[in-house]
């Protein structure tokens, strides 16, 4: 594991005559002190370590503290020239030719961008309530790599529907915003000849160059209900993520950022009723009715609601953020003579740990012998788990996830910065401590990114630590 | 305007070419009076959607889906604004406002109101009125006294010395804004006093059970079951304002499962509705029907297969079908998110109902059967569905009643579910002493299927979950008697107050006057701090706790047997504050006071004591703050870590 800030790189390498390296992500969030030196000091010391030739590249989603260090901005050509990626593996989510990865990639973009005019249109709302969502809805941009400048760029562009904002100011906020993450996963698509994108369910499939090691690929699920469902608690019937707040996201665009078709503003777009319907502020019979409420005579406008629609950019923010981390691809490493597995979950949220519960595999065991895996055999036998999405609340799963890990030589990995989570990004529950408490308490050995110096549990002789990365040897 | 208006509305910004002479109205100065020759009229009638406009679309349901909604009469302005509500419609994401509909034009008098259409910003308008003063209604005539909205808090300046104070000032009507939001939501907003509805395009073509059109506009304002959800967290706002401090699980789950039960009940008070579902059911309420379910449109619209909540089961996802759900005694230890504990006091309530639904018709059904109350096989006959609509709406009535009714006898702050049974409980006890029907037991039998009970009684009878009465050396002695004394005079000053606004300012001074007199007899009797729950003892550099005479309400509550009851009801709260490990937060506890005003005696004082750092219900609140519950992904990346924030029911509501 790289401890270059707040954000996933790990690195495996399985030893042999010739060793594999397997890279997991690698990134950082926005925000992240010095991210270009931390990025580049994690690339350069990847090409020693692997001497330029890394076997496969696997990232998990398409999230700035996942991907960021592909970026050309970031590490420069290091990814390009110096080292040599034989495959790319990826989710069914991330696949171009998916009809329903393509749906998803097309409601996200929309998602994306009613939040960013959402954020833009707080910015200019004086109350405390409007500058916390903005800040809220910024920081959640920030997974895709959307800066403060870019909102405000979108602020400074002039308020959406206004129509003297004109076609010209429409066109100019284009549908064809390509945020960072895009572009850092692209380049490496590019770059990689050999790509596979998984299936959940499939596997298990060799480990190509490794003998007596092979994978499970247990999500991204394909169910539309647990793609979208983020945290417990909600069930079947009561709210669901996912269809309405696509559909809110495209009504919010509506009126946020007029669309040009043809050349003409397309103002009607989620408009409620019919033009003449409709009154400006400024009619008298508006006025007759706040001056009847009693508003209208003194500047005290504590009832008005003109900003409140934004808040839902929040909301939808949130939707999209946790919608992306649950298209995490999940991996489940499996040493075919002792059965041990080791679990790369990715941001993986409840959704797609509940996900696993149906999935099942013909593998031969050991003896040669053909039996049934299921995804809790696997869970049973793991002894290594990459906390999933920093150790947040919602990225674990307790009774069907962590306690079922009953290995006692469990060891697991937090890759968290709780200095720039807490302090810097301002997420106080990150990690959660009823979440850090139970992996201290339960594993055989807890290594958290920020303080690889001083680990926990009884296998810690284990551990290697520098300033740059921590290694833990099998 | 027409020509002939029985009489001219003076309006604050008269326009002269429209206006005639405006005509005073002698009973009821300073609103928009229309004098007229005639005794005004007892009710409005306005057209309405029984539930919401999808049920219209569905042949099944088409003609029943539409009803008149009779509402007591008040004179309004085009808004409506009237005594409790003004409807505002501005659509801010829209950038535009609707008309105001004026319900009082003779051409609307005269068809109840215009006709239902989703099309029409002054139907909608029209439609929250309709619904929202029928929640009212509910309320005031369980509770035997006038709705009042919570209270505004602002800070003031003080004059001179440059320190500011809380001023607490009057809000006489709840804003209503029919468009207020894009989005698959809906929400009270407490800071503003106000209900704000969304709209949102239907996600996905709905599912071959529920076809729906993708795409198409659904409004959560012409949704019956969304209105008066929303309206029911506003009023039970004004009655209990600290119900929102949440240190235990059921705060917020209490006004889901309470907005929900307001809603679901009044599904009987639709005659032609009931009538039709009782015909498809045979009267058997325990089958899958529309008057259990909530929020038909926007459960399916927001991409679930169903209704929105479903008191009385749901769609099993393994088979696709419809199941009767079945009481689980352990599901409150489970289920700690709002609305999946809400529900379950929603299906204990719906079960009690259910249950006294089948006591009073059991008779009906052997009549129909000829003595075996097996109905024979096929469609019902007209009367006997008629018989059985009477039963269920009256039944229902009771229940709404009995559970508007509790509020009163709930602890004003921190409330569980088991606390709600025993004010059910006792609430009812004190307007119907005999419970010949047996309501009482069908509510208690419905609580424990549903492992809802109060913790530490001896039984879980009627006697023992009957709130404790006052003991009566305490009632007896001089400074009780004195406060009495206090109240009679309280009485006698509201009791011709027929004016909102003017009980509110008496009320609010007689809070201050009763405030300083407990003060005053009572600060240094121990008794008093262990009968109300109140911390006196004094603290370092400063003498002690504060507390607030929190409500003062007069009240008449009708028997059945045709006596008043009369009661003022009082309570009394203090705010403590805790600190554990650095970490400062505030504890609540009081006591809600209960006074036969017609025995002129003390009948009970219902606590939740601030308590000490040790008491269970504190430790519950500092294990909350360390790890809320219903912890959401907000939380994750919110910088407060937690809480509730400028909208508690936002969130809550939100279809996303």
């Amino acid at each position: 594991m790289y401890r270059q800030g707040l954000g996933d790189c790990f690195l495996v390498t399985f030893v042999g005559r010739t060793p594999r390296h397997l890279l997991i992500d690698c990134g950082v969030v926005l925000g992240n002190p010095d991210a270009r030196g931390a990025l580049r000091a994690v690339a350069e010391d990847l090409v020693r370590e692997t001497r330029g030739k890394i076997d496969t590249l696997v990232v998990t989603h398409e999230h700035l503290d996942h991907v960021w260090g592909f970026h050309e901005s970031m590490t420069g050509e290091v990814f390009s020239r110096q080292i040599r990626f034989q495959r790319l593996w990826l989710a069914w989510t991330e696949d171009p030719r998916d009809p329903m990865a393509d749906q998803l990639r097309r409601q996200r973009r929309s998602q994306r961008e009613a939040a960013l005019h959402a954020a833009a249109r707080l910015r200019g709302v004086a109350s405390a309530a409007g500058q916390r969502q903005a800040r809220c809805i910024a920081d959640l941009l920030g997974f895709f790599g959307i800066t403060e400048d870019e909102i405000a760029a979108v602020a400074a562009a002039g308020p959406a529907g206004a129509p003297d904002a004109g076609v010209a100011g429409a066109a100019a906020r284009s549908e064809e915003r390509r945020t960072a993450t895009e572009v850092a996963l692209d380049r490496m698509k590019s770059l990689i000849e050999d790509k596979t994108y998984f299936e959940p369910g499939s596997g298990p499939f060799p480990m190509p160059g490794v003998p007596g090691v092979r994978f499970y690929v247990l999500g991204p699920p394909r169910d539309r209900q647990k793609l979208f469902k983020s945290d417990v608690g909600s069930s079947d019937d009561v709210y669901e993520l996912g269809g309405g707040a696509v559909s809110v996201a495209d009504s919010m665009l509506a009126a946020l950022r007029p669309s040009v078709t043809e050349g003409r503003l397309e103002s009607e777009r989620g408009q409620p009723f019919e033009r003449s319907r409709r009154l400006g502020a400024g009619d008298p019979v508006v006025r007759e009715l706040l001056a009847r409420v009693g508003e209208g005579e003194s500047a005290d406008d504590w009832r008005g609601i003109a900003d409140d629609w934004a808040g839902v950019g929040e909301q939808l923010a949130l939707a999209l953020d946790s919608a992306t981390n649950n298209t995490s691809l999940v991996l489940a490493f499996e040493f075919v003579e002792t059965g041990e597995v080791l679990l790369f979950v990715g941001d993986a949220q409840v959704g797609n740990w509940c996900s696993w519960a149906d999935l099942a595999w013909q593998a031969k065991d050991a003896g040669g012998e053909s039996r049934t895996v299921t995804s809790d055999d696997l869970l049973r036998r793991t002894i290594f788990y990459k906390v999933g999405h920093h150790g947040s609340h919602n990225a674990t799963l307790r009774e069907g996830g962590l306690e079922r890990m009953t290995s006692p030589g469990l060891v697991a990995m937090l890759p968290v910065n709780t200095r720039i989570a807490r302090d810097i990004k301002g997420w106080k529950r990150m990690p959660l401590d009823a979440l850090r408490d139970r992996l201290i308490e339960k594993c055989a050995c807890l290594i958290q990114l920020d303080e690889a110096e001083q680990v926990h549990g009884r296998l810690k002789g284990r551990v290697q630590a520098t300033p740059l990365f921590v290694d833990y040897y099998l | 305007m027409p020509l002939f208006h029985p009489s001219s509305p003076p309006r604050l910004a008269p326009d002269p070419g429209l206006e005639v002479a405006a005509g005073a109205n002698a009973g009821d100065p300073g609103r928009r009076g229309r004098s007229s020759h005639y005794e005004p009229p007892p009710v409005r009638r306005l057209r309405g959607y029984s539930f919401d406009p999808s049920l219209s679309s569905r042949l099944e349901t088409a003609l029943v889906n539409e009803r008149v909604y009779t509402i007591p009469w008040e004179d309004t302005e085009p808004g409506p604004v009237g005594e409790y509500l003004e409807v505002v419609d501005h659509d801010p994401a829209s950038g535009c406002w609707y008309a105001p509909v004026d319900i009082d034009d003779p051409h609307l008098l005269a068809q109840d109101g215009l006709a239902p259409a989703s099309s029409n910003p002054q139907f909608h308008q029209q439609m929250t009125y309709a619904v929202a003063m029928t929640t009212i209604k509910n309320f005031e005539r369980a509770l035997g006294r006038p709705a009042v909205w919570s209270s505004r808090f602002r800070v003031a300046r003080d004059g001179e010395g440059g320190g500011s104070k809380l001023e607490e000032t009057y809000v006489r009507r709840l804003r209503v804004y029919p468009h207020g939001l894009r989005d698959a939501n809906a929400y009270y907003s407490p800071a503003k006093k106000a209900l704000l509805f969304g709209y949102f395009p239907a996600a996905g073509a709905g599912t071959p059970r529920s076809p729906q059109y993708p795409g198409g506009l659904v409004f959560t304002c012409l949704s019956h079951d969304i209105i008066a959800h929303e309206t029911t967290h506003a009023l039970l706002d004004g009655i209990h304002p600290r119900f929102m401090e949440v240190t235990r699980p059921d705060g917020l789950a209490f006004h889901e499962a309470f907005a929900d039960l307001v809603a679901l009940f009044q599904h009987f008070t639709f005659p032609e509705v009931l009538r039709h579902q009782i015909t498809q059911t045979r009267g058997d309420l325990e089958t899958e029907n529309l008057l259990g379910a909530l929020a038909q449109e926007f459960g399916r619209a927001t991409g679930g297969r169903s209704s929105l909540r479903d008191a009385l089961g749901g769609i099993n996802p393994k088979t696709g079908r419809w199941e009767r759900g079945q009481p689980d005694p352990r599901a409150l230890e489970r289920e700690l998110e709002p609305h999946g504990r809400g529900a379950i006091l929603v299906a204990a309530v719906f079960d009690a109902f259910l249950a006294i639904y089948q006591n009073r018709i059991a008779d009906l059904k052997r009549i129909a059967s000829g003595g075996s109350g097996i109905l024979p096989a096929g469609e019902l006959h007209p009367d006997l569905v008629g018989r059985f609509a009477a039963e269920a709406a009256k039944s229902a009535q009771h229940v709404l009643t009995m559970c508007i009714r509790a509020l009163d006898y709930c602890p004003p702050v921190d409330i569980t579910f088991g606390d709600y049974l025993r004010a059910l409980i006792t609430a009812d006890r004190d307007v119907v002493p005999d419970d010949t029907r047996g309501y009482r037991v069908a509510f208690i039998d419905a609580f424990r299927n549903h492992g809802i009970y109060p913790r530490g009684l001896r039984a879980l009878s009627e006697d023992s979950l009957r709130w404790d009465p006052v003991t009566a050396a305490f009632e007896r002695s001089d400074s009780v008697r004195r406060v009495m004394d206090f109240l009679k005079s309280f009485l006698q000053q509201t009791a011709l107050i027929g004016d909102r606004a003017e009980r509110w300012r008496i009320t609010r001074e007689s809070r201050r006057q009763l405030h300083h007199q407990l003060m005053a007899r009572f600060r240094n009797v121990p008794e008093f701090a262990r009968a109300t729950g109140l911390d006196f003892s004094p603290l370092p550099g400063n003498a002690g706790l504060h507390f607030e005479v929190h409500a003062l309400w007069p009240l008449q509550r009708q028997r059945p047997d045709g006596t008043t009851l009369s009661q003022v009801v009082l309570s009394l709260l203090q705010r403590k504050r805790i600190s554990r490990s650095g970490d400062a937060f505030d504890i609540w506890g009081g006591c809600t006071v209960i006074v036969d005003s017609g025995a002129g005696a003390l009948r009970y004082i219902i606590r939740q004591s601030v308590g000490d750092e040790t008491s269970p219900r504190v430790r519950q609140a500092i294990r909350n703050r360390s790890s809320p519950l219903g912890a959401s992904l907000r939380d994750t990346y919110s910088e407060a870590g937690g809480g509730t924030g400028e909208e508690p029911f936002a969130l809550l509501h939100a279809g996303h």
